[in-house]
């Protein structure tokens, strides 16, 4: 083989093993936009349908108007709704905040028998289909209803308790993942230098695991927020979630006022997701 | 600044002795260097002195107080960990004068002694930055001022260095060193680099598998280690395993006879003699030492001023002798060719070979890392 063919030949393998990678390469951005895409269009859709025109959803719209939005706020089912949904929400947050912070530190410092079975009993509900907690959580409140008087259903005790349910698995999630990540010795640190433990706690365990227990407060919040089948069981008259009133609202009319809805619940989400990013790579923890 | 005492100190971890029976004086404005294989217990010693520990068996006493029992807050003791651990949500000058804060000094004090903390380390002009903003080298200067801000009874220092590149640990050594004369700190340096603690200590404290196995100045310890575990530890050595047959006599396994001054230990011992002590002979020149050995040279490694000529000697045992690069001796040398080497009487060292593993150099316990 003389010098000319040995160039052509290291030439050639050059070239078609670029033209390989790029291939990869377009196949790889390809799919990459077409699951974003395929994930996507629902969304875009309620983001279109949400301005048309017309009550009945036809393909293309007859024009364009914003007068939807301004008819969900009109039919107050939605606001009630919303407020509910909201006030269930920071309620539930709360309390599970308040279970799951020292349930986390158990958790992950404790060395106790049954450690193990606590920690996949807190996560458990994560893989409990709603219809299935539901059912069970109404069952439980009617017998505590028959044997103590106390209503349980369709009253925001009742909502919070249950969905502390869906809460604590977050809170317990997020919050043990950052204690678990935490440098201990910034404790013993802390101690050293003169700080008594419950000094240590606030001035130093909380601020280093704080990413963590904001993103548990802002998960808590949207995931009591847009359950829909636990709440089912629990809505009576006067007091349903702001799901439960698009599922009415859908029974008996299909115009775009649902759409309108599902936007402002969107937005209102996606602002929450990313203010929770700020403080903590999402694709870290969850 | 106070004297730190241990007395048979001990912790066991189930069933375990992670430190045994540990007995230690630290005097005021000393410098003493826990040094040791992996795992050999240095952190748990130093996590008992600061509290983080309670150790089940002896006592701890700062000053004149028994501290044993006492919870590291109530201590005063300034430690600097391995991994720094600064609090990162707090600025530098948050961070030094957070000690100050719990004591309840009045803010303005607090700012100035921050200030001549920093100052000390040479980090005034990074009061506001965040750990995260800092190289390596500031992080670890002001985790020192940190522990120092609070005029510590004892400053403890784990591996404070690890983490540093080659050049800077040198640095920070000497800069760690010329701060604890100047104070006059009582100070526990752990470290797990024998060339480290030669270099800073006033005395060293070398553990192996939670006992201290000697303690010594450095000087000593290089000189007259008391077990071959010591002289393995404190630079490489060559061993020859065999008894004291007469006295200053010592007869080896395979039949040679060598000569060492002073007394020994008796039955079954090992003779100990490091490679920069022995001399390469050139040629037929008679040795200019008694104790002659022949071998075959095996490799010859160039490592800057010096040469490590690996020789398999006639005793069966490899041989390793650091010859100067500048000397003649070592430009004649070829691999496979064969040498003779001796060495003086008095740098033979005979050791205790009771807790000697086996015909084969290395010592069997000693985790390298
Ligand atoms: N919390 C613990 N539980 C059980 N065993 C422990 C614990 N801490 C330390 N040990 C054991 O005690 C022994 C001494 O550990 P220590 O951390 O003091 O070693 P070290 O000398 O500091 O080692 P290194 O140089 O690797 O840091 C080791 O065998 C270790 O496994
Ligand atoms: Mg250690």
């Amino acid at each position: 083989m003389n010098w000319r063919t040995a160039v052509g030949f290291a030439s050639d393998a050059a070239s078609s093993g670029v033209l390989a990678t790029s291939i990869w390469r377009f196949l790889y951005y390809f799919i990459v936009l077409s699951v974003f895409l395929f994930m996507f269009t629902p969304v875009i859709f309620v983001f279109w349908v949400s301005v048309f025109e017309n009550a009945v959803i036809t393909f293309p719209p007859r024009g364009y108007s914003l007068k939807w939005f301004s008819n969900a706020w009109a039919a107050g089912a939605f606001l009630d709704g919303f407020l509910t949904s909201v006030k269930i929400g920071l309620f539930a947050m709360i309390a599970g905040l308040a279970l799951g912070i020292p349930a986390s530190f158990a958790l992950v410092r404790g060395r106790f028998p049954g450690r193990e079975v606590l920690n996949t009993f807190l996560l458990s509900p994560l893989i409990v289909p709603g219809i299935v907690a539901g059912t069970a959580i109404y069952i439980y409140f009617i017998q505590l209803e028959l044997w103590t008087g106390v209503r349980m259903i369709s009253t925001l005790p009742g909502f919070v308790m249950a969905h502390v349910a869906l809460t604590i698995p977050w809170t317990v999630r997020l919050v043990s993942s950052t204690l678990v990540g935490m440098n201990k010795s910034l404790e013993e640190a802390a101690m050293s230098l003169g700080a008594r433990p419950l000094t240590t706690f606030t001035r130093v365990t909380l601020p280093t695991i704080r990413p963590g227990v904001f993103a548990a407060a802002i998960f808590s919040f949207i995931v009591s927020f847009t359950d829909l089948e636990m709440s089912l069981f629990l809505a009576g008259p006067g007091r349903t979630t702001l799901q439960i009133a698009m599922l009415q609202y859908l029974e008996w009319k299909f115009d775009p006022t649902i759409a309108a809805v599902s936007v402002v619940q969107i937005l209102l989400i996606g602002a929450c997701l990313l203010i929770t990013d700020r403080f903590v790579k999402l694709s870290r923890i969850v | 600044m106070k004297q730190v005492t241990l007395s048979h100190v001990g912790k066991t971890y189930g069933g375990v002795d992670a430190v045994h029976d540990f007995s230690l004086t630290v005097k005021q404005g000393e410098l003493v260097a826990l040094l040791g294989p992996s795992g050999c217990g240095k952190t748990t010693t130093l996590r008992m002195i600061a509290g983080f520990v309670l150790p089940t068996a002896g006592e701890i006493r700062i000053g004149q107080h028994n501290v044993t029992e006492m919870p590291p807050y109530r201590r005063s003791t300034g430690m600097v960990f391995q991994n720094y651990a600064l609090f990162p949500h707090m600025t530098v000058s948050q961070n030094v004068g957070f000690g100050l804060e719990m004591r309840n000094v009045a803010r303005a004090d607090i700012k100035a002694r921050v200030l001549e903390m920093l100052r000390l380390v040479h980090l005034d002009h990074l009061l506001d930055r965040y750990p995260r903003q800092l190289s390596g080298g500031q992080q670890q200067r002001v985790a020192l001022a940190r522990a120092l801000a609070i005029t510590p009874d004892v400053l403890l220092l784990d591996e404070p260095l690890s983490n540093l590149d080659a050049k800077l640990r040198h640095a920070v050594r000497i800069e760690i060193r010329q701060l604890q004369r100047k104070l006059g700190l009582t100070t526990i340096f752990v470290t797990h680099d024998q060339e480290e603690a030669l270099a800073v200590a006033d005395r060293l404290v070398v553990m192996n598998k939670g006992r201290i196995e000697q303690v010594g100045t450095p000087r000593e310890l290089y000189d007259t280690p008391r077990t071959a575990f010591i002289a393995d530890f404190m630079g490489r050595a060559n061993f020859l395993r065999g008894y004291v047959s007469a006295p200053g006599t010592f007869l080896t396994q395979s039949g040679q006879r060598f000569y060492f001054s002073g007394s020994a230990p008796s039955s079954t011992s090992i003779l100990s003699v490091r490679p920069d002590c022995i001399d390469l002979v050139p040629g037929d020149a008679a040795p200019k030492h008694p104790n002659v050995l022949s071998g075959i040279v095996r490799a010859i490694t160039f490592l800057g001023p010096v040469n490590e000529v690996m020789i398999g000697s006639d005793t069966g045992q490899t041989i390793s002798v650091h010859s100067r690069t500048a000397s003649h001796d070592i430009a004649s040398l070829k691999e496979g060719e064969p040498v003779r080497i001796s060495w003086p009487v008095k740098a033979s060292q005979i050791l205790d070979a009771s807790d000697w593993p086996d015909n084969e150099g290395r010592y069997k316990n000693r985790t390298e890392d």
